[in-house]
């Protein structure tokens, strides 16, 4: 767990130390919410040689060797291991029902260590994490950073992934051996399974886009402010809204 | 006078009522034309990934799939952004030929082997007076992804056949991703439109 703690931190030290010391030219920037783009591209295309060395064919492996039901009970656990993070979540921004139904989830599914999801019948809770913790308090997103290993994200979300961790509920049973084991492993296990789960979707990014760096950082935006929209009931027009309210269909 | 009254008054509600009527069954007919179309498209796909064609045929069969369900004058102008306007009447020519045939590529690549693609129509609303979006589930069996959400933009200009000018998976607009991607690349490269025709014909040739 410490050592988790150590390679977070040294990577976000990594990051904005690199990126505080080499804005590009703004002529030079192909969206204004990335000042950093230079160095943030530097970083993807090393995430990007990560992911083809290791963890695309491990995710490969993984869902050639693993039946579809043990990875179903994967993807359940690591989702249940999320939980109390998005009870605590939930009830900064005053989402009480949401709140109760995330841990009611948590506890029920405790029995199974949540391998097995027992509330299967019922609605599951919205998904919130910190990042949309401080969104809802008004904070600005900040410009978009690359991460070793972690990826991009705008400077908020990143803020709040590091507390997410370091505020991580199971870091009250540091004292037991097997826990902090167990929890020291849950990273890597939520990653793979992650990659596994959207293989096609990452190779199609890596292999088909004509500009990888862009083409993920325009899915990051728009899934999250999809996210963020939906969640504080905001209906604000999506960036695809805007693109076609804005053309001229003549000429 | 009495009866000239009566008369406007039939008049008026004939024509509004009329008015009324009309409008919202063009309107029904629009998202049920939109949500139809889906339905034969992925129709179409099932019928390609179900005959034994070579690559080559296969990519042919996915370009005239392309050509006769996008409005790819559309999605070349809306995937340019500002820059449309700085390229001549043949780099725009070009381009829409490229972008049909990256899209086409892209498709049966992504498809690859899978086949018994399904989609679970879930809406069909209006957007402004001219598009339509049509929302579903896109069902992908023996994949790890499984269901996708997908959003198809149509545009429904006039009498039209609607056209579908953008799809989005999981909220994410591939017309946006790509207009960021061109708009980054006409950029790096001074503003110049030929340089984005340069950069899909290496992407295609690979």
């Amino acid at each position: 767990m410490i050592l988790n703690h150590f390679f977070l931190t040294i990577a976000v030290f990594l990051a904005f130390s690199s990126t505080s010391c080499s804005s590009v030219d703004e002529d030079l920037i192909s969206n204004k919410k990335d000042p950093f783009e230079n160095t943030n591209r530097k970083i993807f295309a090393f995430n990007d040689n990560l992911d083809t060395v290791i963890l695309e064919p491990i995710a490969a492996g993984y869902n050639k060797v693993i039946p579809s039901h043990a990875k179903t009970a994967i993807n359940n656990h690591v989702y249940w291991v999320g939980l109390p993070n998005n009870t605590i979540n939930s009830a900064l921004q005053r989402k009480w029902e949401n709140a109760a139904i995330s841990s009611l989830h948590f506890t029920v599914n405790a029995l199974t260590l949540g391998f097995v999801n027992l509330m299967k019948e019922d609605e599951p809770p919205h998904q919130q994490d910190f990042g949309q913790t401080l969104a809802f308090y008004g904070i600005s997103e900040g410009p978009y950073v690359v991460l070793p290993v972690t990826g991009g994200k705008t400077s908020r979300h990143t803020i709040a992934e590091v507390i997410n961790f370091v505020i991580n509920p199971y870091s009250a049973f540091r004292e037991d051996k097997t826990i902090d084991q167990a929890t020291s492993f849950q990273p890597v296990l939520s990653t793979i399974s992650w990659r596994a789960r959207n293989f096609e979707l990452v190779n199609d990014l890596k292999y088909n886009s004509l500009d990888a760096y862009v083409r993920a950082r325009s899915a990051y935006y728009q899934n999250r402010f999809k996210k963020i929209q939906s969640d504080n009931n905001i209906n604000a027009p999506s960036e695809a809204d805007s693109l076609f309210d804005n053309l001229d269909t003549e000429g | 006078m009495d009866r000239y009254l009566k008369l406007l008054i039939i008049l008026f509600c004939t024509f509004f009522f009329g008015f009324a009527i009309s409008s919202s069954t063009s309107l029904a007919s629009k998202t049920e034309n939109a949500s139809s179309i889906v339905q034969k498209l992925i129709e179409k796909i099932q019928n390609i990934q179900e005959t034994k064609y070579t690559e080559e045929e296969k990519r042919i069969e996915f370009l005239q799939v392309i050509r006769t369900f996008f409005d790819m004058n559309i999605v070349a102008k809306a995937s340019t952004g500002p820059y449309w306007r700085t390229a001549t009447s043949t780099e725009k020519k070009r381009y829409t030929e490229l972008i049909t045939e990256l899209i086409a590529d892209v498709t049966a690549s992504q498809l690859g082997d899978i086949s018994n693609v399904e989609f679970q129509l879930q809406s069909s609303t209006q957007k402004g007076d001219k598009m339509v979006i049509v929302s579903g589930e896109l069902i992908v069996p023996n994949q790890s992804i499984g269901k996708i959400n997908v959003n198809w933009r149509f545009s429904t200009p006039g009498s039209d056949v609607p056209k579908i000018i953008d799809v989005e998976f999981e909220n994410i607009s591939m017309l946006v991703a790509q207009k960021e991607e061109n708009v980054a690349i006409i950029r790096k490269n001074g503003g110049v439109f030929s340089a984005l025709i340069t950069a899909i014909e290496e992407k295609l040739r690979k």
